[in-house]
């Protein structure tokens, strides 16, 4: 029984990826340099970003791609980029995080985001005097730009994240300009095999880019917030003209074959055409420095 | 000193020993020194001076104290209504006691999203408990026997696990994980401003319990005849499950819904002081502190630095223990 409820609990908090507010973190007045208001409204004092553990893999990327790699002493387990980041040591998941892994690395700075959790943990973490500092999840491009500007104050590093922020902003206009394929209907279907199927919707990192390739976000479109637990008629009334699906779980169902017997799969536009695109999800899912080159893959991809 | 107070005195030193080991268990390595400093420290209310000092007071401390009330309730609770009841498969957690505080602080996760609240998660955990804690005796004096009263008691555990489940599926809350907390049980988000707010509960919890020793000893004759010999039986049921309903609100608020301390605390603890209830309330709240310390050192040790669910844990053990008390009193083996 206890098993079971385990399972629901975990599915709940996979759910529970979706998006939340808009309200991106700003920097307090009084004290530009040190003092940092995060997502959470929490104040932090940053003094010392020497020792960083970041707690989702695109903040991770982030930071190394402000050149501040060598300051990173630990990371969560969604981090998989860049390569010197994952030798790194892993505290454990960050959206369910144990405070003694993450202080036993002895961090000067955490930085999360409103995905953290959960808050006790943070709360332990900030009562031992280190400050954690929560970022948004950027659902979309603005604030994704946004996200880099505050880490790039954050870390003391605003010029490099200017310039990485114009550069990604550059290169996600310029695959933008490819599109040739506007107005398809696509679902973001997140599968790890038979047991796992959540249909992705508004407020999952998946919105912006499939509607930065030209296409409709078939699970926003059918009014779905976050993530749910797909049922095959919600399936079949989204009406996907494309699925994306996870490597992980293409590679569980054998290929199109095996993911067109997911219950309402075949009886959409995209399980009738075979349309079904697989990208491994620690580049889908991570809304971080590489975007443009997930972009230009699924663009690309469409248009095939 | 008497025979049961010797065995006490072994209890308490097996307790201590698991206390101290889970005081300097954990990701981060805290020397003896660092634990000193940092007591003195705290005592002064200086700033701890290394992150071992840190960890120790302000994550390690408040857990084990924690782990030690709410393990200290559990058994007392399981004691007291295995007393009430006459028989030895009452606990807090068959009987839906700890289910309906789960889902009291379930629901004060959800009425407050924002920040970490306490207080209200302990209060509306209380008043869930008391609640389902009086209800238990509706139960029993409908229930023909032991069996079907234990059986009526799970059902409603059951229930309202579902209902838990139900509103964390539909809360929706960014605070989703901490759920698992109550649902499972566990100790590893205890700050100071949650033992405090449980304080009062366990400790009003375990007194309305400890003084009704005496007339849970009458009780064992019967309830016919403890009424003729002037014990005023309702109002003791009343008082004990108070007790019962605001100790194990209070243990939930600290470490969630957590099954089988018990059940577990009593049984090891009767052989050893007898089934007199003065003895054997504050021997099984000894019990249920060393056994939840123990299980949640396992809890972190295990899988680290992933921390199984404590109320896993206690299953895991407790469960096979009451198939077997079962087992037990099908076979007539007592």
């Amino acid at each position: 029984m206890r098993l079971l409820l385990a399972a629901a609990v975990l599915t709940v908090i996979a759910v529970s990826c979706g998006g939340s507010g808009d309200a991106g973190p700003t920097e307090s007045p009084s004290d530009a340099d040190s003092t940092f208001v995060g997502a959470d409204g929490i104040e932090s004092v940053v003094t010392d970003t020497s020792r960083v553990i970041t707690l989702s893999g695109d903040l991770t990327e982030f930071v190394y791609a402000l050149g501040r790699g060598a300051s990173v002493v630990a990371v969560d387990v969604t981090t998989v980029h860049p390569a010197e980041a994952t030798e790194l040591p892993v505290v454990g998941v960050g959206r369910f995080l144990s405070a003694e892994a993450v202080l036993s690395h002895e961090p000067s700075l955490v930085i999360g985001d409103t995905q953290t959790a959960p808050l006790e943990a943070i709360a332990q973490i900030r009562a031992t005097g280190v400050p954690v500092v929560i970022l948004e999840v950027p659902t979309s491009f603005a604030a994704l730009y946004a996200k880099i500007d505050d880490l790039g104050r954050l870390l003391g590093e605003a010029e490099p994240a200017s310039d990485l922020r114009d550069r990604i902003r550059t290169d996600v206009e310029r695959e933008q300009a490819r599109v040739t394929t506007a107005g398809l209907r696509i679902a973001y279907l997140y599968t790890r095999g038979p047991d796992v199927n959540l249909l992705f919707g508004a407020g999952m990192v998946t919105n912006p880019l499939i509607e930065a390739a030209g296409g409709v976000d078939a699970g926003a479109d059918a009014g779905i917030e976050g993530s749910v637990p797909v049922t095959a008629e919600a399936l079949v009334a989204a009406a996907p003209d494309v699925i994306i699906v996870p490597s992980v779980g293409f590679e569980a169902f054998d290929g199109i074959e095996g993911l067109l017997a997911i219950p309402g799969v075949a009886q959409t536009p995209a399980g009738r055409s075979g349309s079904i695109l697989a990208y491994p999800e620690g580049d889908f899912l991570t809304f971080g420095p590489r975007v443009a080159e997930t972009l230009h893959a699924l663009i690309t991809d469409l248009a095939d | 000193m008497p025979r049961s107070g010797w065995w006490m005195a072994g209890v308490a030193s097996l307790v201590t020993v698991v206390v101290v080991a889970s005081l300097f268990s954990g990701e981060v390595a805290v020397s003896p020194g660092e634990a000193w400093r940092s007591l003195v420290g705290g005592v002064a209310g200086s700033e701890a001076g290394s992150t071992a000092e840190a960890v120790f007071r302000a994550i390690r401390l408040p857990r084990i104290l924690g782990a030690l009330l709410a393990g200290a309730v559990l058994g007392m609770a399981g004691a007291a209504l295995q007393g009430l009841y006459r028989t030895r498969m009452a606990d807090p957690f068959l009987l839906g006691v700890s289910s309906a505080a789960g889902f009291g602080a379930a629901l004060a996760v959800v009425v407050s999203p924002v920040g970490v609240s306490s207080g209200v998660t302990a209060l509306l955990a209380a008043a869930a408990g008391v609640a389902v804690a009086l209800g238990t005796r509706a139960i029993a004096r409908s229930a023909g026997d032991p069996g079907a009263f234990v059986l009526g008691g799970v059902a409603l555990a059951l229930t309202l696990l579902a209902w838990t489940v139900i509103l964390i599926f539909v809360a929706d809350s960014p605070r989703l994980p901490t759920f698992a907390y109550f649902v499972f049980g566990g100790l590893g988000g205890l700050t100071w401003s949650v033992v405090f707010w449980a304080l009062p509960g366990a400790l009003v919890g375990m007194a309305l319990l400890l003084v009704s020793g005496r007339d849970l000893d009458v009780l064992a004759l019967g309830e016919t005849a403890a009424t003729r010999v002037g014990v005023p039986v309702p109002r003791v049921a009343a008082v004990v499950l108070v007790g019962v309903g605001v100790g194990v609100g209070a243990s939930v608020a600290l470490a969630g819904v957590i099954g089988f301390v018990g059940l577990l605390a009593p049984a090891a603890m009767r052989p050893l002081v007898g089934p007199g209830h003065r003895a054997l309330l504050p021997a099984s709240a000894v019990g249920g502190a060393g056994m939840l310390v123990a299980a949640d050192l396992i809890a972190r040790s295990v899988a680290g630095p992933v921390e199984i669910p404590v109320g896993i844990v206690t299953a895991a053990v407790g469960g096979p223990l009451l198939v077997a008390v079962v087992v037990r009193r099908t076979v007539g083996l007592r």
